[in-house]
C-alpha cells in the first residue's frame, strides 16, 4: 500500500474530526485551486503550508483548546493558519484583519494571535508562512477544547457577543449545507467575510471539502460589476451572498443574467425583498436563514423558491414559533455557549435557542411550508402608557394596506407618538396616510408622521436589511 | 467544469504578444530555438524546456536549486506529474496541453509551489516558441 492510500495514525486521534476531512481535501492535491487577486494556490500547497504552521504552533506550545485569535484577510496565509489551528484542535476566534488584536487577546484570554499587527502575533511572511513572536501571551483561563470556533455576532440588532461553536455545531451545518453549493468540483465565488459564520461555515468550508475551486473577491461583493467580471473570467458556478449584493447585481449589466445561470448558491443573512424574490424565483439559488448562534445554518429553501420574507425550512434541525411568533431552534447546530468575562459559559445541551426573529408559517402546510420572516422582536417597543407594540405585526398590516410599499418601519421617537417610514417608489398620497392609520388599529390616533423613502435611498445594513438605527437618526 | 473554464480564461488572455507581468527579457525569446544549457544557467530565473508531452528536456541551475531537485533527477521526468504534481490541474497542465495543440502558448500567472516543504510564491510564464516548436516554463520567485 502506498503512502497516499494509507491513513496515518494521526488521523485516528480522538477529538480531531477535522483531520480526515482536511487530509482528504488538501493533501497532495493539484486541485482545487484557491484563486486570489495576486496569488493562486493549489490545495497541495495549502496543505504543506498548513504543516509549516502546525509545526510553528507546536514549537510555541499552542495545543488543543488554546484560544487563538485569527485576524488575517482572506489569503493563502489565512487558509494555512486556519487549517493548522483546526488540525491541532485549537479554539479559533475569528476576527477581521486589522482588528485591535491586543484587546481581543485580552478579552478572549487568547494564548496566541495570528495577525499582521499586535504585540503577541504570529505574522505571515511573504509566502504565507509563520514568523513566530518572541513570546506568547500567558492565558489565565483553562484551555477550551470543547469550543472549536469563537465567532462574534454581527451586533446589527444589539451588542455583539462571542459565540462558542463546537466541532459538532460546525460540521453538522457544513454537511447539511454542502448540497446547496452546487455540483461538486465547481467554482465558488467567495464574497462573504471569512470571519463571519455565513462566509466561513456555509460558504468556504463546504467548498473546500467538496473539491470546489474558490475565487476570492477582494472587494467582498461590494462592486457588482467586478462580481460579474470575476464570474465570467473564472467560470463561477456557485455564489453565497447576502441580499444586498444580489440586489446590486440586478442593477448592473449582466448581473441578472448571472444570477439566473449560477448552478447553486445561497442568498441569506437578511430578508429578501419582493424585487429580489421575483428575480431569483426559478433560479438554482436557495434562500438561507440562520444566525451565528446556530453555526449559522437553520433553514434553506428549495432551488428557486423565493417569495418576499420566505426563509425556507429547517435543515437537519427543529424549529418552532412561540406564542409571540418568535422562532426557536433546536439541534446539533445550536451553539455550545458563549465567551464572556468569566470565560467559556456552556449552555444547556439540547435546548431551544430563541432567535429573536418573529415568523409565521409560509403557507397552509404548517411547518412543511417553511417560515416567513416578519421582523425582529427587538424592534418591538413599549409606549408611555405601558402598552407593548409588536412592530413587525403592525408593519405587515401596513404593507398589506399600502401595496406599493416594499418595506415598512414603525417606531416611536419618545414613547407617545408613532412614526412610519415606507420604502417604495410611488408617491405618498392622502389615501396612504389614511390606510396606515387604519392599519394601526387602536394605535392610529398616535400616528404623527408617514414618510416615504425611495428604495435606492433607504439605509441598509451590510447584509441588506433596512437599517432602523440610521432610519431613526 | 472548472479546470476547463480556468484553462479557457487563461488561454483567452494569451492572445497578448507580451503577457502582463512577464519577467522574461524580450531578447531571450529570439534565442529559444538554440538556447544552450550555459545560456539557460545564466538566467536569474527558472528555465524549463519541455517536450510536447510535458517531459523535461532541460532545466537550468536556478530552477534546480530553487526546487532542491538535482538536474539529473529533473530531466527526462514528466514535469506535471513527476516533478511538480501540484501543477497537474487545468490551469497549469491543461493550459500547456491546449497551447501545444494550438501551437500557441504565451501566458503569465501567479502560482504557489511547495519548495523545500514550504509554500513559495512564484510567477509563471509558459511559452511555446512557434518557430522551433519548443515549450518553456519560466519561473521566478514573486
Amino acid at each position: 500500500m502506498t503512502a497516499s492510500h494509507a491513513e496515518p495514525p494521526a488521523l485516528q486521534a480522538p477529538g480531531a474530526p477535522w483531520r480526515p476531512r482536511l487530509y482528504k481535501a488538501l493533501r497532495g492535491k493539484a486541485a482545487p485551486l484557491m484563486i486570489f487577486e495576486d496569488r493562486i494556490i493549489p490545495a497541495a500547497s495549502v496543505w504543506t503550508g498548513a504543516r509549516v504552521w502546525t509545526s510553528c504552533l507546536r514549537d510555541l506550545g499552542v495545543g488543543a483548546g488554546d484560544r487563538v485569535v485569527l485576524a488575517l484577510e482572506p489569503s493563502p496565509a489565512m487558509l494555512m493558519a486556519f487549517v493548522a489551528c483546526l488540525w491541532e484542535g485549537a479554539t479559533v476566534a475569528m476576527a477581521p484583519a486589522g482588528a485591535d488584536v491586543d484587546a481581543l487577546a485580552e478579552q478572549l484570554d487568547a494564548r496566541a494571535v495570528i495577525a499582521r499587527n499586535g504585540r503577541w502575533s504570529i505574522t505571515p511572511d511573504h509566502d504565507g508562512g509563520p514568523q513566530a513572536p518572541d513570546q506568547l501571551r500567558a492565558a489565565v483561563h483553562a484551555p477550551t477544547p470543547e469550543a472549536r470556533l469563537l465567532m462574534r455576532t454581527s451586533g446589527t440588532t444589539g451588542t455583539g457577543r462571542w459565540v462558542a461553536l463546537s466541532d459538532q455545531n460546525v460540521l453538522s451545518v457544513v454537511d447539511a449545507h454542502s448540497s446547496a453549493l452546487g455540483p461538486r468540483g465547481g467554482t465558488v465565488l467567495s464574497v462573504l467575510p471569512w470571519h463571519h459564520a455565513f462566509g466561513l461555515v456555509i460558504d468556504l468550508l463546504p467548498a473546500l471539502f467538496s473539491g470546489a475551486s474558490v475565487v476570492r473577491d477582494d472587494a467582498g461583493g461590494r462592486d457588482a460589476d467586478r462580481v460579474v467580471e470575476l464570474c465570467a473570467r473564472w467560470g463561477v458556478t456557485s455564489l453565497a451572498t447576502v441580499p444586498l449584493t444580489a440586489e446590486r447585481l440586478l442593477d448592473v449589466r449582466g448581473g441578472g443574467r448571472l444570477l439566473g445561470t449560477l448552478l447553486g448558491g445561497v442568498v441569506g443573512g437578511a430578508p429578501v425583498t419582493a424585487r429580489l424574490a421575483a428575480a431569483l424565483r426559478g433560479t438554482n439559488l436557495r434562500v438561507g436563514y440562520g444566525l451565528t448562534e446556530a453555526a449559522p445554518g437553520v433553514c434553506v429553501g428549495n432551488r428557486g423558491e423565493f417569495t418576499p420574507g420566505f426563509i425556507g425550512r429547517p435543515l437537519r434541525c427543529e424549529a418552532r414559533a412561540d406564542g409571540e411568533g418568535v422562532l426557536h431552534v433546536r439541534g446539533e447546530n445550536v451553539c455550545l455557549g458563549y465567551w464572556n468575562e468569566n470565560g467559556l459559559e456552556l449552555a444547556e445541551a439540547g435546548r431551544w435557542l430563541r432567535t429573536g426573529d418573529i415568523v409565521e408559517p409560509a403557507g397552509p402546510g404548517g411547518a412543511d411550508a417553511g417560515w416567513r420572516f416578519l421582523g425582529r422582536a427587538d424592534d418591538s417597543f413599549k409606549l408611555d402608557n405601558g402598552r407593548f407594540v409588536e412592530a413587525s405585526r403592525l408593519e405587515q398590516a401596513i404593507l398589506a394596506a399600502v401595496p406599493w410599499a416594499g418595506e415598512a418601519a414603525l417606531r416611536t421617537p419618545e414613547g407617545r407618538t408613532l412614526e412610519v417610514v415606507l420604502v417604495g417608489d410611488d408617491n405618498l398620497s392622502r389615501a396612504d396616510h389614511a390606510a396606515v392609520r387604519v392599519a394601526l388599529g387602536g394605535l392610529g390616533g398616535r400616528l404623527k408622521s408617514v414618510r416615504r423613502l425611495p428604495a435606492t435611498a433607504a439605509p441598509r445594513t451590510g447584509k441588506g436589511a433596512l437599517d432602523r438605527r440610521r432610519l431613526a437618526a | 467544469m472548472s479546470t476547463a473554464m480556468l484553462r479557457n480564461q487563461i488561454m483567452n488572455r494569451s492572445a497578448a504578444p507580451a503577457p502582463a507581468g512577464t519577467f522574461v527579457p524580450g531578447e531571450l525569446f529570439g534565442m529559444l530555438g538554440n538556447l544552450s544549457r550555459n545560456d539557460a544557467d545564466s538566467c536569474d530565473f527558472g528555465v524549463i524546456k519541455l517536450d510536447d508531452t510535458g517531459k523535461v528536456v532541460m532545466v537550468n541551475r536556478y530552477q534546480s536549486e530553487l526546487g532542491c531537485v538535482p538536474v539529473a533527477n529533473f530531466e527526462n521526468k514528466h514535469y506535471f506529474t513527476q516533478i511538480a504534481p501540484c501543477t497537474n490541474n487545468g490551469l497549469f497542465f491543461g493550459t500547456f496541453r491546449k497551447g501545444v495543440a494550438a501551437n500557441s502558448l504565451n501566458i503569465c500567472f501567479p502560482y504557489t509551489f511547495t519548495f523545500k516543504l514550504k509554500p513559495t510564491s512564484v510567477r509563471i510564464h509558459m511559452y511555446r516558441d512557434p518557430a522551433s516548436k519548443t515549450n518553456w516554463v519560466f519561473c521566478q520567485r514573486a
